[in-house]
């Protein structure tokens, strides 16, 4: 037999073929929600390959690492290799010191970066001193030019990544010069090494030096801040014997130590990153919700354009079963085709993200780790979605009489789920109001509850859209004569008409524009509360900072000068919180900001939960010392109230921490308590000062009395000065950036929404070919029959953006509740008029934008076939 | 042999808050290789009935037996297998798939039953010759005029050999002369091929290639002629007489 139609099912690939645009709309929805899971996926995935492999090959062969029980960089006592090297199973041990200076070319560079997870020197050099004797049967150092170090502890030779060299334009056999505690030091480049192994530490930019000169340079003398371990073969092969050997060497050097992995150092950096995945992950799956939405609505529309021609077949002696499997084929087809795109578009798509993250962690994403079981995954999800998706159609389609292959027109298509769906959509509204503000679940099952009762909203709410449009198009109809004409009001009139179908294209419009909405008040919220604390807390006029420890003294020097009306030192301190007394917080560090509450108060003051508690109240508690404020974040945590004591892990044992208030405060991830520095000396042994904040005489220009400040200080004391107003702007633009990449997942859903509009309209106008031509004949222009659909496709984006609108606000509460939960940060709910404006905007841009080309097609019509069209 | 017997069959309808009686205990009965058409003006129930007899709708009461299958037995699955092996249907509107080709079209219910198509290769050239489109069978419906269509709905209504062929008004959409090239291709199916036709028309000259006329009236058989030849001019007298009948017990004189 001569045909192409082998057997029933390709009659699914017939139907395919005779609609390309349609077919194309829906499958590129689909290609967008694979991408973006896909592409989030993998970046995820390739942000914490890379932390790890940087930690891993930092560590080497190493089968474990011990580093300090405060923070990781903390030193110990250089006595611990021996106790290491006398455990039985260890068979070597080799000695880490490392720490970060500058070059002394670069002191005029130097600046402080912020980044979410805390702020750092953004050119400072990672010192890393080795036993050069040992060190390279633990880690491969990749020579590329040179030689590696001598065998001798304290020669002052040094080994530098190449590219950094290259870069700061450092040749072999020259020297270095660097900033010390004590001044500067040189050293003498002996080899360059490749940007791998120990050489990735800190984005390529240290200095590998022996152990003992690294020790006088960052005046650690006799001290470590890491021990790398290698065990015997029989117990580094096994698992359990290796898990036994860390807990021998833990219980051997005792409380202050750590053991570790080597990938475990990696995972706790990765800790910080995880709320923001989880946030991508989570708009990822929205964006595939949308999708899922598009291709209901396509298929519903393809079932009822079909209606007669099923009909049919069901006439021929086609079964129900029949019927459902052929829409099934076809969505699968559509998802294998859809998904296999989306995987391409997804890995490009990862390539943008990852940039984006890598801003955000600040750590280089060497490579695209692209995990089989992501592919596989997104293959499934994409091909499960549209399944899923042409569930419903294919039930209607099933449920075809014969009979409707003898009716000269299909009826109309009806709500999803009858005609009492509003009451279904009503029902799943007040479950998702309920779950979201009326019951009281645990907090740990309250965002998992929180974005199930997203989708149930959203669920809800498109079922409700349907009983509206009647309504909303009598509202509309005059505006849209007004903006269109007399066609404006025919296609105002038009939404009514295939209302089941413009009720579904509401229904996706409405849920991208939720999402841009959610995504906005969320990020205006974050912003304005990030701006408030940057504005408030965040004070003074100017701050200095240095590299390397200053003193108080140099306070009393800047208070001399004539520009200068306060200086505040602070000294900042990652301190642990006792594990005993605060079960599962063993990885959390804390940052402890010690202020001088005599000074503080006249430069900054604190942004208080409680607006009844105010600054010099809790400076005069905080100087009797052992007395904190504590972050909103840190009180959620660890469940603490005012009245409440934190132990926290000092030089001197456990100490019981007075809380005295609870403070908003986004720096170091929102894990922040402020003390006095009388107690940093105290029980940490801390007295130098990480920065000063300065207030300037009235009528003194921040900027020039910085550089002016600069310029008197900064050659011999190594000094920084940056306004504050530069410093707040840094903040606020890191987290602008940060949330840049979730308006960009918002916009993907409002890019398939949009191309459910195309769809519905070209749906339309297909349908109504033989009305656009009795309206031709009757005298309407082109001009008049494209204003008609383009009014159309308008009150189509104005209901979709003011229901989007309603329900992105409860969207908006949900993700700070996520944020909150997952994040730490509390973030205090504002109404964001500007974004619910400029949504509303873009649903009518989109809409407008969406609505062209069918225009066009339908302004194409011609006359005489169109009035002789069955 | 009766190939087809609707018993006592009656459906009703409810629109709204009134129940039409759109049939009223019909009794028909087909024989095998019989050319029957049904005539009556609108809403005598006349499509009801081939609906009905189809099994595309379901009796308020009555039985309706299909080359021995009690259709009013069965659930809708064994109707659909039923139809599918068993009827062939012809409409007004020839209702081809727009995406398949003529030939594509007529193969479509070998398809639909899983059949190996390349078994039925002779059959289908015949009835490309047999409704004389052998040379168009590579044309989508766009590209046939209304009768290449309505020839293409007739091969596919006899390609699965069925034991009746359900037309309902096959001509009402076509001009004179090709309406006649149809209705002269229906009775050279039932003379050469054996087949069963039932034809619902309001044609009396389409009702005069039948065998049998059967006359409906507000859902009930009225009237019953066995034709010879051309007796077009017998059945327009039967249905002037059924008018004038309808019109009296309207104004209710006699």
């Amino acid at each position: 037999m001569p045909t192409s139609l082998a057997s029933f099912s390709a009659l699914a690939l017939r139907n395919m073929r005779e609609r390309p645009i349609r077919t194309m709309l829906t499958a590129l929805g689909i290609v967008l929600g694979v991408a973006v899971v896909l592409a989030v996926s993998i970046t995820n995935e390739s942000t914490l390959a890379s932390i790890r492999s940087i930690f891993d090959q930092a560590a080497g062969r190493a089968d474990l690492t011990i580093a300090s029980s405060g923070v990781i960089g903390d030193s110990f006592s250089d006595g611990a290799l021996a106790r290491v090297r006398r455990v039985p199973g260890v068979q070597l041990a080799f000695p880490v010191v490392s720490g970060r200076t500058l070059l002394a070319s670069e002191v005029d560079k130097w600046g402080l970066d912020v980044s979410v997870g805390g702020t750092r020197t953004a050119n400072d050099l990672l010192l890393f001193g080795i036993d050069p004797a040992q060190d390279r049967q633990v880690r491969d150092y990749d020579l590329m030019a040179g030689s590696f170090l001598p065998a001798v502890l304290d020669a002052y030779d040094v080994l530098l990544v190449k590219d950094y060299a290259d870069d700061k334009k450092l040749t072999l056999g020259k020297d270095i010069t660097i900033l010390t505690a004590t001044g500067q030091e040189k050293l003498r480049i002996v080899g360059l090494i490749a940007k791998s192994g120990p050489g990735l530490q800190n984005n390529g930019a240290v200095a590998i030096l022996p152990l003992k000169t690294a020790q006088m340079l960052l005046d650690k003398s006799g001290e470590l801040t890491q021990i790398d371990v290698l065990a015997t073969p029989d117990i580094a092969m096994a698992p359990r014997k290796l898990e036994a050997l860390k807990e021998t060497v833990a219980a051997v050097l005792g409380n202050g130590y750590q053991v570790l992995y080597p990938a475990a150092r990696g995972q706790i950096v990765a800790r910080m990153l995880a709320s923001y995945q989880t946030g991508l992950s989570f708009f990822s799956a929205v964006a595939l919700f949308v999708g899922a939405f598009l291709i209901y609505n396509t298929f519903t529309m393809t079932i009822v354009e079909r209606t007669r021609a099923i009909g049919m077949l069901r006439l021929l002696g086609t079964t129900r079963g029949q019927v459902t499997w052929l829409v099934l084929i076809e969505a699968a087809i559509l998802g294998i085709v859809g998904s296999i795109v989306g995987v391409g578009f997804g890995i490009l798509l990862a390539r943008g993200l990852s940039r984006s993250i890598a801003a955000v962690a600040v750590t280089e994403i060497s490579a695209l780790h692209i995990p089989p079981e992501g592919l596989i995954w997104s293959l499934l999800v994409g091909l499960g979605v549209t399944i899923v998706s042409a569930l419903l159609p294919a039930w209607r389609a099933r449920n075809i009489s014969p009979l409707e292959a003898l009716r000269s027109s299909a009826r109309p298509i009806g709500a999803p789920l009858g005609r009492h769906s509003w009451l279904w959509g009503c029902l799943l509204i007040l479950f998702a109001y309920l779950a979201l503000y009326r019951i009281p679940f645990r907090p740990e099952v309250q965002v998992p509850i929180g974005m199930v009762s997203v989708f149930v909203l959203l669920l809800g709410a498109t079922l409700v859209v349907p009983v509206t449009i009647g309504l909303a198009e009598r509202i509309l109809r005059p505006g849209m004569a007004a903006l269109y004409g007399s066609a404006g009001r025919l296609g105002a009139a038009n939404i009514r008409r295939a209302w089941a179908r413009t009720a579904l294209t509401v229904g996706t419009l409405m849920v991208g524009i939720a999402m841009v909405i959610g995504i906005q008040t969320m990020t205006v919220s974050f912003e304005l509360d990030i701006t408030h604390w940057v504005q408030t807390a965040i004070g003074g006029d100017l701050y200095v900072r240095s590299p390397v420890p200053m003193r108080e003294e140099l306070g009393t020097r800047l208070l001399s000068d004539a520009a200068v009306a306060e200086v505040s030192p602070i000294t900042y301190r990652q301190v642990q919180p006792a594990r005993r007394e605060n079960p599962g917080t063993q990885a959390d560090t804390l940052l402890f900001v010690g202020v001088d509450p005599q000074t503080y108060g006249r430069v900054a003051s604190f942004v208080f939960e409680d607006s009844r508690y105010d600054t010099t109240t809790a400076l005069a508690e905080l100087a009797q010392g052992e007395r904190l404020l504590i972050s909103a974040t840190v009180a959620d945590r660890y469940k603490l109230q005012v009245g409440d004591t934190l132990a926290l892990e000092t030089r001197r044992g456990i100490v019981h921490f007075q809380v005295i208030g609870v403070v908003v405060d986004f720096s170091s991830q929102g894990m922040v308590v402020n003390g006095s520095r009388a107690d940093l000396a105290r029980h940490y042994g801390e007295h130098t000062v990480d920065q000063f904040i300065v207030n300037l005489k009235p009528g003194y220009d921040p900027r020039i009395e910085a550089e002016r400040l600069e310029e008197r200080y900064g050659k011999s004391r190594h000094i920084a000065v940056e306004t504050a107003a530069d410093f707040r702007a840094k903040v606020t633009r890191l987290a602008a950036q940060a949330f840049a990449l979730f308006d960009v997942l918002g916009l993907t859903g409002v890019v398939i929404a949009a191309l459910g509009v195309v769809n519905t309209l070209l749906m339309n106008v297909f349908e109504r070919q033989h009305e656009i031509g009795g309206l031709r004949s009757l005298g309407m222009t082109r001009g008049q029959v494209a204003r008609m659909i383009l009014a159309e496709s308008g009150a189509m984006g104005i209901i979709g953006g003011a229901f989007g609108m309603f329900f992105g606000l409860f969207l908006a509460r949900i993700f700070l509740l996520g944020v909150q939960e997952i994040g730490g940060y509390t973030v205090k709910y504002h109404l964001p008029l500007q974004a619910l404006l400029a949504s509303w905007a873009i649903a009518l841009a989109v809409s407008q934008l969406a609505g062209l080309y069918p225009a066009w097609k339908a302004a194409r019509v011609r006359i005489v076939e169109a009035i002789q069209h069955e | 042999m009766t190939i087809l017997e609707a018993r006592q069959v009656s459906k009703r309808y409810r629109m709204g808050e009134v129940t039409v009686h759109a049939l009223d205990r019909v009794d028909f009965v087909v024989a095998k290789g019989e050319f029957v058409a049904i005539m009556g003006p609108s809403g005598s129930g006349k499509s009801t009935l081939l609906h009905l007899l189809g099994g595309l709708d379901n009796v308020s009461e009555g039985e309706i037996t299909l080359a021995g299958h009690r259709l009013t037995q069965m659930d809708d699955h064994q109707v659909t297998l039923v139809r599918r092996r068993n009827v062939g249907f012809i409409f007004q509107f020839f209702n081809l798939l727009p995406m398949l080709t003529a030939e594509e079209n007529i193969v479509l219910p070998l398809l639909i039953d899983g059949q190996n198509l390349r078994t039925y290769r002779d059959r289908v050239n015949h009835l490309l010759q047999l409704v004389g489109l052998a040379d168009r069978r590579h044309h989508k419906p766009d590209q046939l005029s209304g009768g290449e269509q309505q020839r293409v709905a007739i091969a596919r209504a006899l390609v699965t050999n069925p034991a009746i062929v359900l037309a309902d008004e096959p001509t009402g959409n076509l001009d004179s002369k090709t309406g006649e090239e149809i209705l002269r291709l229906l009775r050279r199916s039932c003379d050469e091929l054996q087949q069963t036709i039932v034809m619902v028309t309001h044609d009396a000259r389409a009702a005069s290639f039948a065998d049998r006329v059967v006359f409906l009236m507000d859902g009930r058989i009225v009237g019953e002629l066995h034709t010879t030849g051309n007796q077009s001019e017998d059945i327009r007298a039967i249905q002037r007489r059924l008018r004038e009948s309808e019109q009296a017990a309207e104004t209710g004189k006699p």
